[in-house]
């Protein structure tokens, strides 16, 4: 049976081909062999009895070996379970008996390519493409938690629905502005309606009347009465009225202008005068050379072309004969030489403008090879003039040479730029210029000294004579006028920093008695005691130290003089009177005039002008007016002001004689006199330094606005609005009408649809007429 | 003798119908008139007590109702009727200009929700307590017709209220959450929820048809987008609003009514801060509507009162 046994075996390995899905590409074309070997033989052979028979016992044959081979394995070593894996034969086996190839097996991009290769079609981009794709490794990010994402969707979704509304902020802002709103606001206009509009069902019904339509429709004619042919509304709908006229406004205008220019251009070919052609050219040169810079910085590339156009114009011109006194004028001009100064002058200037003509053109496009040709061309360096001029410099006492110093360079930077278009004669400046630049680092810094030390040495200048003039004469005329008034403002100065360190002293103590007592009345009572306290405890060590140091020059220098007596017993007796000061008194009192040599303060200013604070920079500023008084005056008057007047009443000649020179009796007078009771005292009594205005109502301020309403500019307008009657009294009917017309309109018994998107397209059109008097509608609104 | 002899001519002096006002021929020199300013001061004063004293807010009352009346709905297209639901589940019709019961019907058991009319003015939708969303006819049915709804829809959960889209036959509800139907279909075509919560009451803006805004019992406020299958936006507030409305003249604002006695009007672009408080109320504001011309609303509060608001004014206007 030795056919038979391998038949079991050929069996076998088809049945393993089916079940084993990998390498079955090397497998099957052995089982097709073995498949036909095996009809081969049992053809062949006649001995045996049913095929099917045999497949039978084969089949139980087979799950018996199986078995018996797994027994075996399992007694074997190591235990092998074999995981149970279910399939699905669908997958497995495809139903046109083809085997799913690959099945199971990822797909690689490997495999797509390898197809891909081989076929023509696919364009070399995807290719690319697809291979890029196989070298990343990167890794998808993973996706986002559902709550994230939401949340960005709904972030998406709210912009987009805000800015679709937004789309109604015009019209929204248009009718909160307009004077009146009519609802409902897509009313019908108003008046007849076209005879089309509402006969739409009529028809021609006679013989007659449709021969006449048909005609009429054939030649495109109007067929109710009123409407225009379809030329015509084409027309009407290409431009309306006013926009053609618009437009032929326009186009006249146009026209207008550039028949003036032709004329003009005529007239200026026709003027003969060579000077002016001359003039006309040279300006046009330098215009364009002018614009030329700005198109090196702004546009190289056209700024280039322009360049080959000059060199080009160049070129012609060296290559002509013009401006080379070569022509019939010049002969005759050579002639003339000899004799005529006129002629040769011309001449030389016919050769110049060839030159100027011939030059060649530098700009910073070709600078570099410029600088080359430079390089060699250096030889004699013109100095710059600063170093010419820094011996001037060396005259120190004169501020005005060291003036040029500063003034040197920038004149050069200027000349520098006007030199750098055209390389004539000045090409060789140029290195020198580029070391200047290097310089001028150390030169602004020096010109910064400079400057400096002028100023002071100014100063110097100014006050130096000052103290001179005093010295002189102080020993002559001490109390003299004239003389104190320059003193004047120092002295001020003193008095100032007392009064603002008594202020201070004055705010402290206040505070300081409000805090544990917390009474008003308490300052009423005894406001100077408290003053004096205060003034005591504060005026200590310190401030004076303060005070002197904001005074250092007075009391320094002091050259023994007789002021110098008159100043500390000043200063004696104001420290005495602190126990029973006065404060009104004290604030209030007339400035003394207190000399003091002015000598030598200014040195002292000078070096501590950098210990300059701000402090002594609002004394200095404030020098001259007395602030504190000032504004003591200022609250009195006020007071003044705020006082009930005493009403008068008394008519001469009533119940008594009446004359030019008689008085009414006191009885009288007393009688019709009419006091008012005193107001209130006044909140900012016991403030000193402190205006509070009484004149502010409460009451009335209910009805008064605080800050200016939307349309008006000033409040003169406002008032003028407000103050202006709306009834029918004082106004003509018509204004009345206009004044008070109603900010809404509605009409009674019309629904009013909310707003409808249509009035978008509407707004649209209408925006540009949205011009309204704010004023007006304010006022109808109030 | 000579007689002189005054004469004038008519047209000077008469009108000429009697509609027109009498005309008095007038100096409007100010100069002549000194006293201008008091006098018109004098006829202001005058004019607003007279307003006050004659003013007469309450027109009638519609008298029929057995119970609460718990909604209330303005017909779209006719001025006349009005729809009333109360909380035993009927609904009846009003004619407002004779002030009578047009028609009566039992819609619902338990409260009648919300109620709003169709845009065609043909029918209203209903909402009930009995989970059940009800489409009616406004015309009552002929004689010996049985009273039927049109349309029923069996919810989940409780309705509690419902509007009506502007244009198309879209309507959106509220309860647990805020519900998008078409009428043709019997479940809704989007449903809204962000978090848990329960809404009282939802609005389609009348301008921007698409819009909708509710309030959640979270004191939130949401708006949607019926096109987005999310919601766009939610304010949370210290206190719940009850209601919320729409300005039908000014697409992007709204108002709410709150617990707190206000109500506030937001700018939907900006909803960080309300653009107007509106205080006056003393207890908490159940209800409000916007006038047709976008220029006031009124407002309904637990303190039994009605109040007027500008749409832009802090305090409510005196009637």
């Amino acid at each position: 049976m030795a056919k038979v046994s391998k038949k079991k075996v050929s069996r076998k390995s088809v049945r393993r081909s089916t079940t084993v899905t990998e390498k079955l590409a090397e497998v099957k074309p052995d089982v097709v062999y073995d498949d036909g070997d095996d009809e081969f033989l049992s053809k062949e052979d006649g001995n045996i009895s049913s095929e099917e028979e045999e497949e039978d016992g084969g089949g139980k044959d087979e799950r018996k070996r199986q078995k018996l081979l797994e027994a075996i394995s399992a007694l074997g070593g190591k235990r092998q379970k074999k995981l149970g894996e279910r399939s699905e034969a669908a997958v497995l086996m495809s139903e046109f008996t083809v085997n799913a190839e690959g099945e199971g097996d990822k797909i690689d991009i490997s495999d797509l390519i390898g197809s891909m290769e081989k076929t023509s079609a696919v364009p070399a981009k995807t290719k690319k493409q697809l291979k890029n794709l196989q070298h990343t490794n990167k890794t998808i990010e993973c996706p986002l938690s559902k709550q994230e994402s939401e949340r960005i969707q709904r972030d998406v979704a709210f912009r987009k629905a805000s800015t679709e509304v937004t789309r109604w902020k015009d019209i929204i802002k248009q009718n909160q502005r307009a004077e009146q709103l009519v609802f409902p606001l897509d009313k019908e206009p108003a008046g007849p309606r076209p005879m089309e509009r509402m006969v739409t069902g009529w028809k021609a019904q006679t013989p007659l009347e449709q021969e006449i339509f048909a005609l009429l429709s054939a030649n495109k004619q109007p067929i109710n009465d009123p409407i225009l042919t379809p030329a015509e509304e084409a027309s009407m709908r290409a431009m309306s009225l006013e926009e053609a006229k618009i437009r032929r406004a326009e186009l006249q205008k146009a026209r207008a202008l550039q028949s003036y220019y032709e004329a003009k251009t005529r007239r200026e070919r026709k003027i003969k005068s060579k000077k002016y052609h001359k003039v006309q050219n040279k300006a046009k040169r330098k215009e364009f050379l002018k614009k030329f810079e700005e198109m090196v910085k702004t546009d190289p590339a056209a700024a280039l072309e322009e360049l080959s156009k000059i060199e080009l114009a160049r070129m012609q011109e060296r290559m002509s004969l013009k401006h080379q006194n070569s022509g019939k004028w010049a002969k005759s001009k050579v002639i003339m030489a000899k004799y005529d100064e006129g002629a040769r002058k011309a001449m030389q200037q016919q050769l110049e403008v060839n030159k100027e003509l011939t030059q060649k053109l530098v700009t910073v496009l070709n600078k570099e090879e410029e600088e080359e040709e430079e390089e060699e061309a250096v030889d004699e360096e013109v100095l710059p003039d600063f170093v010419n001029d820094a011996e001037q410099g060396l005259h120190s006492s004169n501020p005005w040479m060291r003036g040029k110093l500063s003034e040197g360079p920038a004149e050069k930077e200027l000349s520098e730029n006007m030199d750098l278009i055209t390389e004539g004669p000045g090409a060789v400046e140029n290195p020198a210029e580029e070391d200047e630049e290097e310089e001028t680092e150390e030169e602004t810094l020096l010109r910064e000294f400079d400057s400096r030390r002028k100023r002071r040495q100014a100063h110097e200048a100014v006050t130096a004579p000052v103290p001179d003039q005093e010295e002189e004469e102080e020993p002559q005329v001490p109390g003299q006028g004239e003389e104190e008034e320059p003193q004047v403002p120092d002295q001020e100065e003193e008095e100032l920093s007392e009064f603002t360190s008594l202020f201070r002293g004055i705010a402290d103590s206040s505070r300081e008695a409000e805090m544990p007592e917390g009474a008003a009345d308490s300052c009423h009572t005894n406001p100077s005691a408290q003053l004096e306290e205060g003034l005591v405890r504060v005026r200590t060590l310190e401030e004076m130290e303060l005070l002197s140091q904001q005074e250092p020059a007075p009391a320094e220098p002091a050259p023994a003089t007789e002021q110098l007596p008159s100043v500390t017993p000043q200063a004696g007796t104001t420290r005495k009177r602190k126990r029973g000061i006065e404060l009104k008194e004290v604030l209030t009192k007339e400035t003394k005039v207190i000399k003091v040599p002015l000598a030598p303060t200014m040195e002292d200013t000078e070096d501590s002008e950098d210990k300059l604070d701000q402090r002594g920079l609002i004394k200095e500023a404030f020098a001259g007016d007395d602030v504190v008084s000032d504004f003591l005056k200022d609250k009195r008057k006020q007071e003044e002001a705020a006082k009930p007047q005493v009403v008068d009443l008394t008519l001469p000649g009533w119940g008594e004689w009446g004359g030019t020179n008689l008085k009414p009796s006191r009885n009288k007078r007393r009688r019709f006199r009419i006091k008012t009771a005193p107001p209130p005292p006044r909140r900012d009594q016991c403030l000193p330094s402190i205006i509070m205005s009484e004149k502010r109502n409460g009451s009335i301020s209910l009805h008064q606005v605080n800050s200016l309403p939307f349309p008006f500019q000033n409040h003169a307008q406002f008032e003028s609005t407000i103050r202006a009657p709306l009834g029918r009294t004082w106004n003509t009917e018509q204004t009345v009408r206009k004044i008070n017309k109603p900010k809404v309109v509605t009409q009674l018994g019309a629904i009013i649809e909310p707003m409808s998107r249509e009035e978008l397209m509407k707004d649209k059109k209408q925006v540009s007429t949205g011009s309204t008097s704010h004023v007006d509608s304010w006022k109808r609104k109030r | 003798m000579k007689v002189k002899l005054l004469s004038r001519n008519p047209d000077d002096y008469v009108r000429e119908t009697k509609l027109d006002i009498q005309r008095v021929p007038r100096n409007y020199d100010p100069s002549l008139h000194p006293f201008e300013v008091s006098r018109e001061y004098t006829r202001a004063l005058n004019a607003t007590k007279l307003e006050r004293v004659f003013a007469k807010p309450f027109l009638a009352s519609l008298d029929g109702h057995r119970d609460g009346v718990n909604c209330l709905a303005k017909h779209t297209t006719n001025l006349s009727t009005l729809l009333s639901g109360s909380c035993d589940g009927e609904v009846k019709v009003w004619n407002l200009t004779k002030r009578e019961c047009v028609r009566t019907l039992q819609a619902h058991e338990g409260f009648v929700r919300g109620m709003v009319v169709r845009h065609c003015g043909t029918s209203f939708f209903t909402v009930g307590d009995d989970k059940t969303i009800k489409q009616w006819k406004i015309e009552a049915p002929a004689y010996g017709e049985e009273e039927e709804p049109l349309n029923t829809i069996l919810g989940k959960t409780v309705f509690t209220g419902l509007d009506h889209h502007r244009k198309e036959g879209v309507f959106a509800t509220c309860g647990q959450q805020v519900d998008v139907w078409d009428e043709q279909r019997s479940s809704p075509i989007r449903s809204f929820t962000w978090g848990v919560d329960s809404f009282s009451a939802v609005r389609f803006n009348p301008v921007e048809t698409e819009l909708l805004a509710s309030c959640a019992s979270d004191r939130s406020i949401v708006l949607y987008d019926m096109r987005e299958p999310a919601p766009l936006k939610k304010v949370i507030m210290t206190m719940r609003s009850n209601t919320v409305c729409w300005n039908p003249m000014e697409a992007y604002y709204f108002t709410c009514s709150n617990e707190d006695y206000n109500l506030y009007t937001y700018d939907m672009r900006h909803l960080d801060k309300p653009i107007t408080v509106h205080m006056d109320h003393v207890s908490a504001v159940l209800d409000l509507d916007y006038s047709p011309t976008g220029k006031e609303f009124v407002s309904a509060s637990f303190d039994k009162t009605i109040r007027i608001f500008p749409k832009d004014g802090g305090h409510s206007r005196l009637v």
